[in-house]
C-alpha cells in the first residue's frame, strides 16, 4: 500500500508562513515557503532543520512549488536558496516568478530598516533565487524526475495564482494554494479537473460562508469613500502596486462612472505603468470581461484614475489616492499621510495586512498620536478603516472544489482551527470521505490503495452479469475470473474457458 | 522600570485572564514573551509582583486557554533561569501547578501546550533547578513524547532527555559537590535511566551515564530499529560536552558500549559508533574491519545507502584509517554513479547487487547525496575527478533531461568546479587535458537549442577559474565565443544575465589570480576580439532590470581593469568613458527601476574613485550624485550618500572623527562642545574655509539635510552621522573663519542650518529601545478584541492576517 505522509511546518491550523511537507510514495515536496510577517527573527521562516536531520535539502527534496507571490506562501525562497542552500527545482507560474522579487525586495526594506536586523537576504539573493526557479503554464505537465510530475491549474485568488496536482504512478495530491471559486473584478475563478487525488489539500482560509459579506464590504468602502469626499474631506488608499490595488481600481472607477462624479482620483506616479505592464504581459490570466475587452479597451487604461505627482497632496479640496507602499512604512503613501494625518475630514482605508512596527499597523491599532522616526510628532485625526478584500474561497466555494476533483481525502490548512472543524463535519457529512486539519509540525499518514487496470472483454462481463439476475449498472459487484499477464498488460479472463485453452 | 511601563504590563496581564479576549495573532505573545526577556535581566525580584507577572502566573493555572497556558509555562521557564525569580514563584507553587494544569488533558492533547512544557522543562534543567524535576516527577512522560506525533514536540522533548542526562552525567563526575548534591544527582540520574530502562529489557549498570546511554540507545534500536531518536540523544550527548568526551577515552565500558553498537549489525549504530569511534580517536584497531563494511553490503540486500554514504563520510573526513578502509569507501561513494550510468562496480563490490537502485530515479537520487558527501572531500579530489567528469559527459550525452538531471548535472559540475586544477597552480597535463575535454563537453552542452537557463549558469560559473584554459585553447575560445554571441539574445533573461555575470566575474577573477598577468594581452584580445564590448554596451539597455544592471557593474568592472581603456570601439562607433557617464547619468535620473539606478550610481561612484579621472566628468558626477540623495529608492540614497562621505574627506572636513562618528551616533555619545586638545591650528582654518565654501557650492550641505529629513530611518541615520562629523569639525572651525554672512551667505546658511540639527534626538539608548519595542507589544495586546457578539462578521479578526498586501 502507498503511502502520503504530510507535515505541515506552517499554515497548520494557522495563517502564515505557508509550508507544508508532503511524501508522496516516496518523493519529497515542499508546498510553498512563505515567512511570518508577524516575526522579526528567524522565527519568521519555517524551521528547515525539521525536514532532514542528515544531508541537505537538496538531496532530500525532490522539488519546491510556490502557488502565488504573497509572501507568506514565497517569503522564504531566497533564504531556504542562498542562505539554507537549497539547490533543486523550484516551481511557481510565469506571473508569480515576475512578480515575486517585487514584493520580496519590499520586505526586505521593512526588514532591514529594523534595527539590529543583520541576518536577512539580499538584493542579490533575490536575483539568484529567482534565476533558479522554473516557470511553468496552465495545465502543462512537467516531469520532475521519471516518476513525479506536476501540473498545475487555475487558482483565481491573485494574478499568477495556481494549485498544483503532484502525481507519482497512479497516487496524487492537489495542493490549492489560495484560491478563489469566484471571479471578481479582474480575475477569473478556479478551475481544476476531475483529478480524483488521493489527497486535496486546501486551504480554509474562510470556512464559514462570507460571500454576502465582500458584496456589504465593497459597498461600505464606495460609501466611505462617498460620504468623505462629499464632505471635502481626502481619502488614501495605502497598496501595493500589484493585486487587491486593481481590482479596488477597478471597482472606484465603476463608481464613479455610475455616479458621474468629478473628484479626482490618483495612483501613484510610475506604479500605474508597471502594472499595466505586468497585467498586459499576463492577460491571459485575468477574467474573460478584461481579455475580450482587451483589444479595444485595457481596462486598467482607467478614465477617472490619473497619475498623482507629490504636488497634488497639497491641493484643496477632495481627492482620492492609491500610494504605495502598503503599510504606511515609507514613500509616498507615508508622505501623504503625513500631511493628511491632522484634518479630521480625511480617511486612510488599509485594504491589507501591516507588519508590526509599521505606522500601518500602529494606526490600526487605534494610535492617537505618531512619533515618526523619532523626530516628528503627529496628531492622528483622520479616520483610520480597516478593509481586506483578499480573495479566498468560501466555504461553498471550497465544498464546489471537493465536489469537482472528487479527492479521496481532503486536508485543511491555512485557516483556523475552530472554523476547520465546522468544514470538517460538513465534508465528511456530504462526501463521506476523511478529513485531517494537522496542525503545525504534526504528521498525517495516510495510506492509499493502489489499483491495478486489466483489461476485460465485453462478452466475459456480460456472461458474469447475467448471473445475478438483472444487473443494475450503478451497482458494484465482485467478477470472478482468471488474471493473467501478457506483454506486460493484464488481462480478466474466465476460469473455465482458461482452463479449456490451455 | 518606569512606572507607567509597569503599569501597562499589569494591566495587559490582567487582560490576558479575560477569558473572552481574542488573541487571533499568537505572535504577540511571543513577542511580548521576546521583550518581557529583554527587560527582565534588568529587573529585580519584587518588579515580578509589581508588574502582575506573579499574580497572572498564579491563576494561569485555571486557565482554559491553551494559547495563555503555552505562554505561561514558557515564560515560568525563563523566570527559572534566575534563582531568585525561581524561588518566588515556587514560594507560591506556581511552576508544580502549572506542570498539573498542562498534563490536565484538555491541555496536554494540544501540541502547542506540550511544546511549551518541554521548554520549560529543558530550563529548569540547564538552570539547576534539578531538586524540582526530581521533585515534581516532571520527565515522567518524555519516553513516549519522543514518539508524539508533532515533529516539534518530538524534538523538544529529546531536547529535555539530553539536556538531562548530559547534566546529570556532568555533575556525577563532579566530585567537589556537596553530598547532598551527589545524592541528587544520583538520584536523578537513576530515575533517569530508569525511566530510559522501563522501555527497554536491561539491567542498570553502574557506570558512566554516557555509556549507559549508548546501551540503551544501543538496546533500543536493536528491538525497533525504528527508534533512531535514541541514537539521536546520544549523539547528540557526546557531541556536546567535550568533557564528556574526553572522560569516554579509554574507559572499558564505553569501549564495550561501543563495540555493542557496531556489532548489532544495525547501520544508525555503526554509524554512530564509527562517529564515537573517529571522534574519540579510540585506538582499538581490532575493532571494526573491512570485513564487516563488506558483509555489511553484501549480506543484506536492501542497503540503508544514505547511512552507508555517512559512514564513508565519517571514514573520509576524520581520518585515514587502514588503506583498504578508505579504498571501500570511496568505492561505496562511487556506487551510485556508477549504476547511475549503467556501468560496472569496481572488483570488490563486482558479486554485489542492489536491487533498490533498478530505478533510474532512486539510482539518482543516491547519486545525489554520493555527489554531497564527494563534494565535502576535498583531499580525495584527485580520485574522483576522472569518475566526476565522465559522470557530467554521460548526463551530457543523454537524449532527454528532466529536473533530477539537471540537478545531478548542476552539483556535479559544481564539485568539478572545486576540484579542477586552478589556473595559478601547476597542473600536470594529464589534468590539463582532462580539463579540456571536460570544457569541450560543458560548451557543446550549452552551445544546445533551449539548455535549462540553471544549466548553462552553472558551467559559466565554472568557466570562470578555467578561462585560462579557453583562452590558451582556439578551439574552445572559439565555441565560447559562439556560445555568447548565440546566446546574448536569448529569449530567456537568466540566460543573457549569466552571460554578463560571467564577464564581469571573469575580469574579476583576473584581479585575484597572480599568474593571471602572463595571460592579460590574450584576455584583452579576447575582449577586443570578440564582440564581448558589444555585448555588454547593449545589454546597458535590455528589458530587465537585472540584466542592465549587471551590464552596468561589468561596463564598471571594464573601465576598472583597463583605465589607461578610453575609448571602446563598436561597430565604428566609438564608446568612450564620456559617452558611458553620459548613459549612466540617464539611467541614474529616469530608469523606472531601482535595481538599475542603484548599479548607475555604483558605476558613478567607481569612475569617480579612478585615478586620473578628469575634472569634467568628476563635476558631472558629483551632480548627479548629489542630486540622486532625491530618489526614490532608499539603497540609491545610501549610493549618494557614500558619494558625500567621499566629498567630506576629499574636503578635509572629516578629521579623526569619521571612523567612529558611526558608533558615536549610535551609542549617543554625540560630542557636546569644544575640547582643549581638539582645537583646530589656525593655520589650517582658511584652507578648511574655502573647503566649506566649495563643499556648499557643491550642495553637498543640502543633500545632507534632506538625507537627514527622509522618511528612511537607514538613510536619516547615516546623514546624522556625517553631519556630526562636520559639525565636529565646525567647533574648532567657527572662531577663527567668524562666518558673519557677509562673505558668503549660501555657506553661512549652510552651515547654520547643519548646526540646527539637534542630533541627540534622534539617538536612543539600547533601554529606551527596548522599553519603545515592549511598550509598542503591550499596546497591541490591550487592543486586542474581545469574542464577537453574534452580530459581527465571524470572519473579521482573521480578515487582518490573511492577506500580506
Amino acid at each position: 500500500m502507498a503511502e502520503i505522509r504530510i507535515v505541515p511546518l506552517g499554515a497548520g491550523q494557522d495563517v502564515g508562513r505557508s509550508c507544508i511537507l508532503v511524501t508522496l510514495c516516496g518523493k519529497n515536496i515542499m508546498l510553498d515557503c512563505g515567512m511570518h510577517m508577524g516575526y522579526n527573527d528567524d522565527r519568521r521562516f519555517p524551521d528547515f532543520s525539521y525536514i532532514t536531520r542528515e544531508g541537505g535539502l537538496t538531496e532530500h527534496l525532490d522539488c519546491v512549488i510556490i502557488s502565488h507571490f504573497h509572501l507568506d506562501h514565497c517569503g522564504a525562497l531566497p533564504y531556504m536558496t542562498e542562505m539554507v542552500g537549497y539547490d533543486g527545482p523550484i516551481y511557481m507560474t510565469h506571473p508569480t516568478k515576475a512578480i515575486c522579487p517585487i514584493l520580496l525586495e519590499d520586505y526586505r526594506k521593512i526588514t532591514v530598516e529594523r534595527k539590529g536586523e543583520t541576518k536577512f537576504f539580499t538584493s542579490e539573493h533575490i536575483k539568484m533565487a529567482m534565476k533558479k526557479t522554473t516557470a511553468v503554464n496552465l495545465h502543462q505537465v512537467v516531469q520532475v524526475d521519471d516518476e513525479l510530475e506536476i501540473k498545475a491549474y487555475y487558482a483565481g485568488h491573485v494574478l499568477g495564482a495556481a494549485m498544483f496536482l503532484m502525481k507519482v504512478g497512479q497516487h496524487s495530491v492537489l495542493y490549492t494554494g489560495d484560491y478563489n471559486m469566484t471571479p471578481d473584478r479582474h480575475l477569473g475563478a478556479a478551475w481544476v479537473d476531475k483529478c480524483r487525488p488521493d489527497l486535496l489539500i486546501t486551504e480554509s482560509t474562510y470556512a464559514t460562508t462570507i460571500r454576502d459579506s465582500k458584496r456589504c464590504r465593497e459597498r461600505d468602502f464606495l460609501k466611505k469613500i462617498h460620504d468623505c469626499v462629499d464632505r471635502g474631506g481626502k481619502v488614501l488608499i495605502p497598496v501595493f502596486a500589484l493585486g487587491r490595488a486593481q481590482e479596488l481600481c477597478i471597482l472606484l472607477e465603476t463608481y464613479w462612472h455610475r455616479m458621474n462624479l468629478n473628484i479626482p482620483i490618483y495612483f501613484s506616479l510610475g506604479l500605474t505603468e508597471k502594472a499595466n505592464h505586468y497585467y498586459k504581459l499576463f492577460i491571459a490570466w485575468t477574467n474573460q470581461k478584461i481579455k475580450k475587452t482587451f483589444v479595444q479597451r485595457n481596462m486598467f487604461d482607467f478614465k477617472y484614475i490619473k497619475p498623482f505627482e507629490r504636488s497634488y497632496a497639497d491641493n484643496p479640496g477632495p481627492m482620492v489616492v492609491f500610494a504605495t507602499p502598503g503599510m504606511l512604512h515609507a514613500g509616498l503613501s507615508l508622505q501623504v499621510f503625513k500631511k493628511w494625518a491632522p484634518n479630521e475630514n480625511n480617511m486612510v482605508i488599509m485594504p491589507g495586512y501591516c507588519v508590526a512596527g509599521t505606522v500601518g499597523h500602529k494606526i490600526l491599532n487605534g494610535a492617537k498620536k505618531l512619533e515618526i522616526e523619532g523626530r516628528q510628532m503627529i496628531e492622528i485625526k483622520l479616520s483610520v478603516q480597516y478593509m481586506s478584500f483578499s480573495a479566498h474561497a468560501d466555504a461553498k466555494g471550497i465544498m464546489q472544489l471537493i465536489r469537482q476533483c472528487q479527492p479521496k481525502n481532503v486536508m485543511l490548512v491555512h485557516g483556523e482551527a475552530i472554523k476547520m472543524d465546522f468544514l470538517k463535519a460538513k465534508i465528511k457529512q456530504e462526501f463521506g470521505v476523511e478529513c485531517y486539519k494537522p496542525a503545525n509540525g504534526e504528521t498525517v499518514c495516510i495510506q492509499c490503495r493502489s489499483s491495478i487496470p486489466a483489461d476485460v472483454s465485453v462478452s466475459f462481463l456480460k456472461r458474469e452479469a447475467s448471473l445475478s439476475g438483472f444487473p443494475d449498472p450503478k451497482k458494484q459487484r465482485i467478477v470472478h475470473g482468471a488474471l493473467l499477464m501478457k506483454d506486460n498488460r493484464l488481462q480478466l479472463m474466465d476460469i473455465h474457458l482458461k482452463c479449456r485453452s490451455l | 522600570m518606569d512606572a507607567d511601563i509597569s503599569l501597562k504590563v499589569n494591566e495587559t496581564m490582567q487582560r490576558l485572564l479575560d477569558p473572552k479576549l481574542l488573541v487571533v495573532d499568537d505572535t504577540l505573545l511571543y513577542q511580548l514573551q521576546d521583550q518581557l526577556r529583554n527587560i527582565l535581566g534588568t529587573e529585580g525580584t519584587e518588579w515580578l509582583t509589581d508588574c502582575g507577572i506573579v499574580n497572572f502566573l498564579e491563576k494561569c493555572s485555571m486557565s482554559t486557554s491553551n494559547l495563555i497556558v503555552s505562554f505561561s509555562l514558557q515564560l515560568c521557564g525563563h523566570l527559572s533561569r534566575n534563582q531568585s525569580h525561581f524561588e518566588l514563584l515556587q514560594q507560591k507553587d506556581i511552576v508544580t501547578s502549572l506542570f498539573l494544569a498542562a498534563r490536565r488533558t484538555e491541555n496536554w492533547q494540544e501540541a502547542s501546550v506540550r511544546y511549551a512544557y518541554y521548554s520549560c522543562v529543558c530550563d529548569l534543567i540547564s538552570y539547576h533547578t534539578l531538586q524540582f524535576i526530581h521533585d515534581s516527577d516532571c520527565i515522567k512522560g518524555t519516553f513516549e513524547s519522543l514518539e508524539d506525533n508533532s515533529v516539534f514536540v518530538a524534538k523538544k522533548a529529546e531536547n529535555a532527555l539530553t539536556t538531562l542526562i548530559t547534566f546529570v552525567n556532568s555533575h556525577a563526575s563532579n566530585t567537589s559537590q556537596s553530598d547532598s548534591g551527589n545524592h541528587l544527582t544520583k538520584n536523578m540520574f537513576n530515575q533517569c535511566i530508569n525511566l530510559l530502562m522501563t522501555n527497554i529489557v536491561g539491567d542498570n549498570k553502574e557506570c558512566n551515564a554516557v555509556t549507559h546511554c549508548l546501551h540503551i540507545a544501543t538496546d533500543i534500536v536493536s528491538m525497533d530499529p525504528s527508534v533512531t531518536h535514541c541514537l539521536h540523544i546520544a549523539t547528540d550527548i557526546v557531541s556536546m560536552d567535550p568533557r564528556i568526551m574526553a572522560n569516554l577515552r579509554g574507559k572499558t565500558e564505553f569501549l564495550k558500549a561501543l563495540k555493542q553498537l557496531w556489532t548489532n549489525g544495525i547501520y544508525s549504530c555503526r554509524k554512530l559508533a564509527i562517529h564515537l569511534y573517529l571522534t574519540l580517536s579510540i585506538e582499538d584497531e581490532d575493532l571494526f574491519c573491512v570485513e564487516d563494511l563488506m558483509n555489511m553490503i553484501q549480506v543484506q540486500q536492501n542497503v540503508d545507502f544514505t547511512t552507508l554514504l555517512t559512514i564513508c563520510e565519517s571514514i573520509l573526513t576524520t581520518r585515514l584509517l587502514h588503506f583498504t578502509f578508505c579504498q571501500i569507501s570511496t568505492d561505496i561513494l562511487r556506487i551510485p554513479l556508477l549504476l547511475s550510468m549503467k556501468k560496472q562496480l569496481p572488483h570488490s563490490l563486482s558479486n554485489v547487487d542492489f536491487p533498490c537502485m533498478k530505478s533510474s530515479s532512486v539510482c539518482y537520487k543516491v547519486a545525489s547525496q554520493a555527489l554531497t558527501v564527494i563534494g565535502k572531500l576535498q583531499n580525495y579530489f584527485h580520485q574522483f575527478l576522472p569518475m566526476l567528469s565522465e559522470f557530467v559527459k554521460y548526463l551530457c550525452h543523454l537524449p532527454s533531461w528532466n529536473s533530477q538531471t539537471k540537478k545531478l548535472f548542476t552539483q556535479t559540475v559544481r564539485i568539478l568546479n572545486n576540484m579542477l586544477p586552478h589556473p595559478d597552480k601547476a597542473a600536470c597535463d594529464e589534468d590539463k587535458i582532462e580539463a579540456n575535454s571536460l570544457i569541450d563537453t560543458l560548451l557543446t552542452k550549452i552551445n544546445e537549442n533551449n539548455t535549462d537557463t540553471m544549466v548553462i549558469s552553472c558551467v559559466l560559473e565554472c568557466f570562470v577559474p578555467m578561462f585560462r584554459n579557453i583562452l590558451a585553447s582556439e578551439k574552445l575560445s572559439d565555441n565560447l565565443l559562439v556560445f555568447i554571441n548565440k546566446r546574448s539574445c536569448d529569449q530567456r533573461w537568466e540566460v543573457r544575465d549569466s552571460i554578463i555575470v560571467f564577464i564581469k566575474d571573469v575580469l574579476s577573477e583576473s584581479y585575484s589570480i597572480k599568474n593571471y598577468c602572463c595571460a592579460e594581452v590574450q584576455l584583452r584580445e579576447w575582449f577586443d576580439m570578440t564582440a564581448t564590448m558589444v555585448l555588454v554596451w547593449s545589454a546597458v539597455g535590455d528589458s530587465v532590470s537585472y540584466v542592465r544592471s549587471a551590464a552596468i557593474l561589468t561596463l564598471s568592472a571594464i573601465f576598472l581593469k583597463w583605465n589607461d581603456l578610453e575609448k571602446i570601439s563598436i561597430d565604428g562607433e566609438v564608446i568612450s568613458l564620456d559617452i558611458a557617464i553620459e548613459k549612466m547619468l540617464i539611467i541614474l535620473k529616469s530608469d523606472t527601476e531601482a535595481f538599475s539606478r542603484r548599479s548607475a550610481a555604483q558605476f558613478l561612484l567607481n569612475v569617480y574613485t579612478l585615478k586620473g579621472v578628469q575634472s569634467q566628468h568628476m563635476t558631472v558626477i558629483s551632480a548627479a550624485m548629489i542630486d540622486c540623495i532625491k530618489d526614490f529608492d532608499w539603497e540609491v540614497k545610501l549610493k549618494s550618500l557614500e558619494f558625500l562621505e567621499i566629498l567630506i574627506k576629499t574636503h578635509g572636513l572629516h578629521g579623526e572623527q569619521m571612523q567612529c562618528c558611526d558608533i558615536m551616533v549610535r551609542n549617543g555619545t554625540v560630542p557636546g562642545g569644544s575640547s582643549a586638545e581638539n582645537e583646530i591650528d589656525i593655520h589650517e582654518s582658511k584652507p578648511l574655509q574655502q573647503a566649506l565654501e566649495v563643499a556648499s557650492s557643491s550642495g553637498l550641505f543640502q543633500a545632507l539635510l534632506t538625507a537627514y529629513n527622509d522618511e528612511d530611518p537607514i538613510v536619516k541615520d547615516k546623514a546624522a552621522s556625517l553631519i556630526n562629523v562636520i559639525k565636529h569639525r565646525l567647533i574648532h572651525v567657527k572662531a577663527d573663519c567668524n562666518y558673519d554672512g557677509s562673505k558668503n551667505n549660501k555657506t553661512y546658511d549652510d552651515l547654520k542650518a547643519l548646526e540646527s540639527v539637534d542630533l541627540n534626538v534622534n539617538v536612543l539608548s539600547g533601554l529606551f529601545e527596548r522599553k519603545k519595542l515592549l511598550v509598542d507589544v503591550l499596546d497591541n495586546i490591550l487592543a486586542c478584541k474581545s469574542a464577537p457578539s453574534g452580530d459581527d462578521d465571524p470572519n473579521d479578526n482573521l480578515l487582518s492576517l490573511v492577506d500580506c498586501y
